[in-house]
């Protein structure tokens, strides 16, 4: 954890880090398109100096008009209606170019975010709470930093109109100026209402979850199965009115206390409002002022208000937007982070093999070491099988063989190269797996196993290959269109696999890879029947001999103790410790942890 | 659904409107919304008063000026001034208050849309609907779209656009009282802009809903870049370059029409600036000249022109507007959906019978056939099966062989096509369906996690709670631990998301869904057990079995399962073939058939004596 010292927490509202947010979106808002970028920085602010000339041209209209002047009448008259038509065409323009801004970097954030969050090699930030939490907002709500540009124009928009109207109103009669000044109040008032907001966001937030929770429940399938059968159809529904109930007892709290608040605001500012009404008619009155200037200021300050009450509620918007921003943001450094330029390449081939010396594992943000001490020689073409029970640790091992993690101590030597030397990228590249919690790849059936290796996924021989030695075959024979049928029932024309048949898929994929230096089976028969299990080992152990040539490893996790006792070195992982190796014969007269587990398995079959 | 929208398109009110409508119909009584939109229409007025006075006030000061404080001009213009203070005063508060009802409407109407949508999907007794691809597709769409737009914003909108309308048609009434037909170019002017902002905006609007359709390949490229279950085979066959490009290229696919078609009608711009600035321009410059002709006062003058530029409001379509048709199309959607789930709704019904606490004698299934909707083989195939009441049968076979619909036909989340599933010889079809749902109790291979309290996870719904009991239950299903560890005990939620919420593995959760199963069936009656070890290690998994007699003892117990050392443990194992039941009997009998059941349980078997670890050796080419 050592190179998060530096970056900041986004969760945290600090000043420094918004701003520099909201500079990042800046940025790529002209990367995205430089002139659309000017367009929309600049079109919706000209519209509100346009509707603020038109009070201005009232003003010189009624001069004119008292003064008697005809042609300064048309003029006048011209310009009201002009700056009127441009002021809603342009902040129609400008909207449109702020809306399509919006799309293009909401896009952005979510292709970098994509790419940063998929091209880091570990899998901390994907498994780590507090990290998931943050991609997972930032993948719930793509709009979330395109907002920030939302809200950044129509705070510059704000500012314009309030600095406009300022300098108009001091124009007529610099004391004036002093009437914008009162409307601080409201401000400060919103200002302190606004972290009332936040606490209420937060207390809310969970009544939210869990509603969401709720209706997700009743209008999923799997879970649908339960609440009719266990008559909770009602329960749900009560639940629900009841997070309900207690929301809207949140916001008539909240309501009754903005009320007020809201009302001492008004009263202030229209109080203000009047006074400036009555002092320029009493300058005008005493002739110290134009009759012009009174129509300036009755109009004014109707906007004045208007823009006050704007750049409050866009204040709030843009801080409460700016906290996804400042999430992509953490992630941009994150990745950063993460970025390593002086690794190796993986080596060719294996000649001598993977050797764990001394590995210890704690996963980052936890305190627990699962992995302890583990000294450990998995000989180049050979076939290891990792058993033990639940939460021994097997997994974790894979992770650390995949570089998914490094090893919080100790050193996994690949033919005496440290693993954390060599690039990930080029590693992974020569590592063939297949994981227990496989994906479910939504593709056509030949892409979602030629995916198992890129350049090749479109080449239907290798495809061919990985199905047969997966035992895939009676899968897409099953298929109406064969390779060419999408999977996943989401999609037009989409045919939904079963457990097992997405097993086989995921299998095949695992299998594409013609040249790899260590083969992963994490569990990869769990979703089998006995026949679809016994035909794959016999594939397995025919693809495991052709690989050994090569001086491939190959890692077999299970706790099927059937597919564990062909392998040339079985560990036992207890407890995140290494308690007995050796082959299945040895370890079966040791009688240790592995005879015990085996003989229980083997009960149910004698 | 949304075709008959385009239909319709002309209708007055539009579909969004009354939408609108019915939705604040539904969430408050009459009065409070006719009292409302009267709220609404005097607040309008006030405004418009407000900007009539400006011009009056303005008007009034010449001849005030000249007359001097406390003559009757004066007096009249400071009278003036109070009146335009009031309006101002007043428009305030009033507005305010719509604010307040504004906002506590729209949350009514945002819980009432969320509440309807669970009880569409719950509506029917049945799953089919579920499982129906274009009504999960719109179920799942709507509740996605829920959590980003507001349908409650249908309440900002109607308010918005009532309240601008009033304001802008008022204030052409105040023009065409110096002169009507200039209050009909502006009017006709002002028609013309809403036309442009209206297409502009909608189509804005309508993209967002039709692209979240459409989107959908998009979201699910990346999705899987950015989720936990893809992300260990994305980083080992570096699948992130490839992924990124596609949801890129999907993504671009469905904008750029999108833009294409604005970009073609802000073209449009340059009439808006016509039909807007021209009426204004000759209100404002004939009544100035009107002024000057002496034929009309400053006063009123400044008012027409005041209201001219106000009525330019008729046009206004802006963030209320749209965030309201954005909700509104969700509200149409909606109930297109409610109409879809009242016609399914019949397909499953309940008949009057009592189970009587049954089955009594045994549950069978007498020559059921069932077919999915839409699938064109059957899933089950003429399948006879009598298990006696209080015995356990375990029921195996191949992939795909139709266990688990043989499960949702007993649960009655389907139907059969052919055939009965009997109770006593009593047709389920006849029976209470909540009443038999109360005597089937079961644990699924794709359980329930809920995000609740480790005591409502085990007794949700089962009317009064009783701890011991659930504790009891807890111990049975080995799961008993959880109530020391978990830092809440009971009360604990299941999911860290909550404070002191707590997380579980695989394992813990697949015994917490056992517990529920066995606590559902504490007054006995069926029992089902689909793979219900599936998450459980060697240790684990055989210390259940070895208490399966204590654990069933006194149901009638279905065990599906493919790992065979388990299903020996039942009374009776059925093998399920293609063309329904193909083998029956006990472990013994089925083993010394040497049929199907004694191939398959050969050749997991055989990997755990010692013949089979050499057969398995040499296949492997390792010696042993």
């Amino acid at each position: 954890m050592t190179g998060d010292v530096s970056i900041s927490d986004p969760e945290a509202d600090g000043l420094r880090t918004s701003v520099r947010a909201l500079w990042t979106i800046v940025k790529l808002t002209f990367r995205a398109s430089p002139p659309m970028a000017a367009a929309m920085f600049l079109l919706e602010p000209i519209a509100v100096v346009n509707s603020l000339a038109i009070p201005l041209f009232l003003k010189l209209f009624t001069n004119a008009v008292v003064a008697g002047s005809s042609a300064a009448v048309v003029t006048m008259g011209v310009a009201i209606g002009v700056a009127f038509a441009a002021s809603l065409t342009l902040s129609t323009l400008g909207f449109n170019v702020r809306i399509t801004m919006m799309e293009r970097v909401s896009h952005h954030v979510d292709l970098r975010t994509s790419e940063l969050t998929a091209g880091i090699p570990g899998l901390e930030h994907l498994e780590r709470p507090e990290y998931l939490d943050r991609i997972e907002m930032l993948r719930r709500d793509p709009q979330g930093v395109g907002n920030t540009v939302n809200a950044l124009v129509f705070n510059l928009v704000g500012v314009t109109r309030f600095v406009a109207a300022v300098v108009l109103l001091a124009s007529a009669d610099p004391l004036l100026a002093v009437f914008p000044v009162v409307g601080v109040v409201p401000l400060a008032v919103s200002r302190r209402s606004q972290k009332r907001q936040q606490a209420l966001e937060d207390e809310r937030s969970t009544i939210w979850r869990r509603a969401r929770h709720l209706v997700e429940l009743g209008t999923q399938p799997a879970s649908g199965k339960e609440l009719r059968l266990f008559s909770l159809r009602q329960p749900l529904l009560d639940q629900l009115r009841h997070q309900h109930r207690s929301e809207d007892r949140l916001d008539r709290r909240v309501t009754r206390q903005d009320a007020v608040e809201a009302a001492v605001g008004d009263v202030v500012f229209s109080g203000a409002h009047v006074a400036a009404v009555v002092y320029v008619t009493l300058r005008a009155l005493a002739g110290a002022a134009t009759v012009g200037d009174v129509i300036l200021v009755m109009a004014l300050a109707g906007q004045v208000s208007g823009a006050l009450a704007q750049l409050v509620g866009n204040y709030a918007w843009l801080s409460g937007n700016l906290r996804n921003a400042r999430r992509f943001l953490w992630l941009l450094d994150y990745a950063a982070a993460r970025r390593r330029d002086d690794a190796r390449p993986a080596p060719r081939g294996l000649a001598d093999g993977i050797r764990l010396r001394g590995v210890c594992f704690t996963y980052p943000g936890t305190d627990v070491e699962v992995l302890h001490d583990v000294d450990l020689t998995l000989p180049a073409g050979s076939v290891a099988a990792i058993v033990g029970e639940n939460g021994a640790g097997k997994t974790t091992l894979v992770h650390l063989l995949c570089q998914f993690y490094q090893a919080t101590s100790g050193t996994i030597e690949v033919d005496g190269t440290d693993l954390v030397s060599i690039d990930p990228v080029g590693w992974r590249a020569r590592v063939a797996a297949t994981f227990q919690d496989f994906a479910n790849l939504e593709f056509p059936a030949a892409t979602a196993i030629g995916l198992g290796d890129v350049p090749r996924r479109d080449d239907l021989d290798a495809v061919g290959t990985a199905t047969d030695r997966a035992g895939a075959r009676v899968v897409i024979k099953s298929l109406p269109d064969g390779f060419a049928t999408h999977l996943g029932k989401q999609w037009a024309d989409g045919v939904e696999l079963s457990g097992g048949q997405w097993q086989r898929v995921a299998l095949a994929r695992g299998l594409m890879r013609d040249d790899p230096l260590l083969v992963v089976l994490d569990e990869p028969t769990s979703a089998l029947d006995a026949a679809a299990e016994h035909a794959l080992f016999e594939r397995f152990a025919a693809a495991a001999r052709s690989r050994a040539e090569r001086g491939a490893v190959t890692v077999i996790v299970s706790h099927r103790f059937s597919t564990v006792r062909v392998a040339d070195l079985i560990v036992v992982l207890e407890n995140g410790r290494v308690t007995e190796q050796g082959r299945h014969e040895e370890l079966m007269r040791r009688g240790g942890t592995y005879a015990e587990l085996f003989e229980l398995q083997a009960r149910g079959y004698r | 659904m949304s075709e008959k929208n385009e239909r319709r398109r002309w209708r007055w009110p539009p579909d969004e409107t009354r939408a609108a409508l019915r939705a604040i119909a539904r969430v408050s009584s009459r009065v409070t919304a006719v009292g409302l939109f009267a709220l609404v229409a005097l607040s309008a007025a006030l405004n418009l008063a407000t900007t009539v006075l400006v011009g009056i006030v303005v008007g009034a000061v010449p001849a005030a000026a000249r007359a001097g404080s406390g003559t009757p001009q004066a007096q009249q213009l400071w009278r003036l001034v109070t009146l335009f203070a009031v309006a101002l005063v007043a428009g305030q508060v009033l507005g305010r208050i719509t604010a307040l009802a504004d906002r506590r409407l729209r949350l009514a109407v945002n819980q009432r849309a969320a509440h309807r949508l669970l009880s569409f999907a719950q509506g029917p007794d049945g799953i089919a609907h579920l499982e129906a691809p274009a009504f999960a597709d719109e179920l799942t769409l709507l509740r996605g779209e829920m959590t980003r737009t507001d349908p409650g914003a249908v309440v900002t909108g109607l308010i918005s656009t009532f309240g601008t309308r009033a304001f802008g048609l008022g204030a052409a009434l105040v023009v065409a009282a110096w002169s009507w037909w200039q209050a009909v170019l502006l009017v006709a002017g002002a028609l013309v802009v809403y036309r442009w902002l209206h297409d502009i905006s909608f189509s804005l609007v309508k993209g967002w809903i039709r692209d979240a359709t459409h989107l959908r390949r998009s979201a699910y490229l990346r999705d899987l870049t950015l989720t936990p279950p893809s992300a260990k085979e994305v980083r080992v066959f570096g699948l992130s370059g490839w992924l990124v490009s596609q949801f890129s290229e999907a993504w671009h696919e469905v904008m750029q029409p999108a833009w294409d078609e604005r970009r073609t009608r802000t073209a449009r711009s340059w009439t808006v600036l016509v039909a807007l600035a021209v009426p204004t321009a000759i209100v404002a410059i004939s009544a100035g000249q009107a002024v000057m002709a002496g034929r009309l006062e400053l006063g009123p003058a400044l008012a027409v022109i005041q209201a001219a530029v106000a009525v330019g409001s008729i046009a206004v379509v802006g963030n209320p507007q749209l965030f309201g048709a954005a909700g509104a199309t969700i509200l149409l959607r909606l109930e297109g959906l409610g109409e879809h789930v009242a016609v399914r709704d019949a397909s499953l019904t309940s008949g009057g019978r009592d189970p009587a606490r049954g089955p009594h004698r045994e549950l069978a299934l007498e020559h059921v056939t069932f077919t999915y909707p839409g699938a064109s083989r059957p899933a089950l195939h003429d399948v006879t099966l009598r298990i006696p009441a209080g015995s356990s049968i375990a029921i195996v076979g191949e992939n795909g062989a139709g266990k688990t619909t043989l499960v949702k036909l007993l649960c009655r989340l389907y139907d059969v096509g052919a055939g009965a599933i009997t109770v006593d010889g009593v047709d389920v079809r006849e029976l209470d369906l909540e009443a038999w749902r109360t005597r089937i109790a079961a644990i699924f291979q794709d359980f329930t996690r809920f995000e609740l309290s480790l005591r409502d996870n085990v007794a949700w719904g089962a009317g009064p709670i009783d701890d011991d009991l659930v504790v009891d239950t807890l111990e049975r299903a080995g799961a008993r631990g959880l109530v020391d560890t978990l830092t809440e005990g009971l009360d604990t939620v299941l999911s860290r998301g909550y404070e002191g919420g707590g997380q579980l593995s695989g394992g813990q959760w697949q015994r917490v869904a056992l517990a529920r199963a066995l606590y559902a069936a504490r007054d006995g009656g069926v029992l089902i057990l689909d793979e219900p070890t599936a998450n459980l290690d060697v240790r684990a998994e055989a210390e259940l079995y070895d208490r399966f007699l204590d654990v069933t003892s006194g149901l009638t117990t279905i065990l599906i399962s493919h790992r065979f050392s388990t299903v020996r443990h039942a009374d009776r194992i059925v093998v399920l073939g293609e063309d329904g039941i193909v083998e029956d009997g006990s472990h013994d009998e089925l083993a010394a058939l040497g049929g199907r059941y004694a191939k398959m349980f050969a050749l997991q078997a055989e990997r755990y004596t010692d013949d089979g670890a050499t057969v398995a050796a040499s296949e492997a080419g390792v010696e042993p």
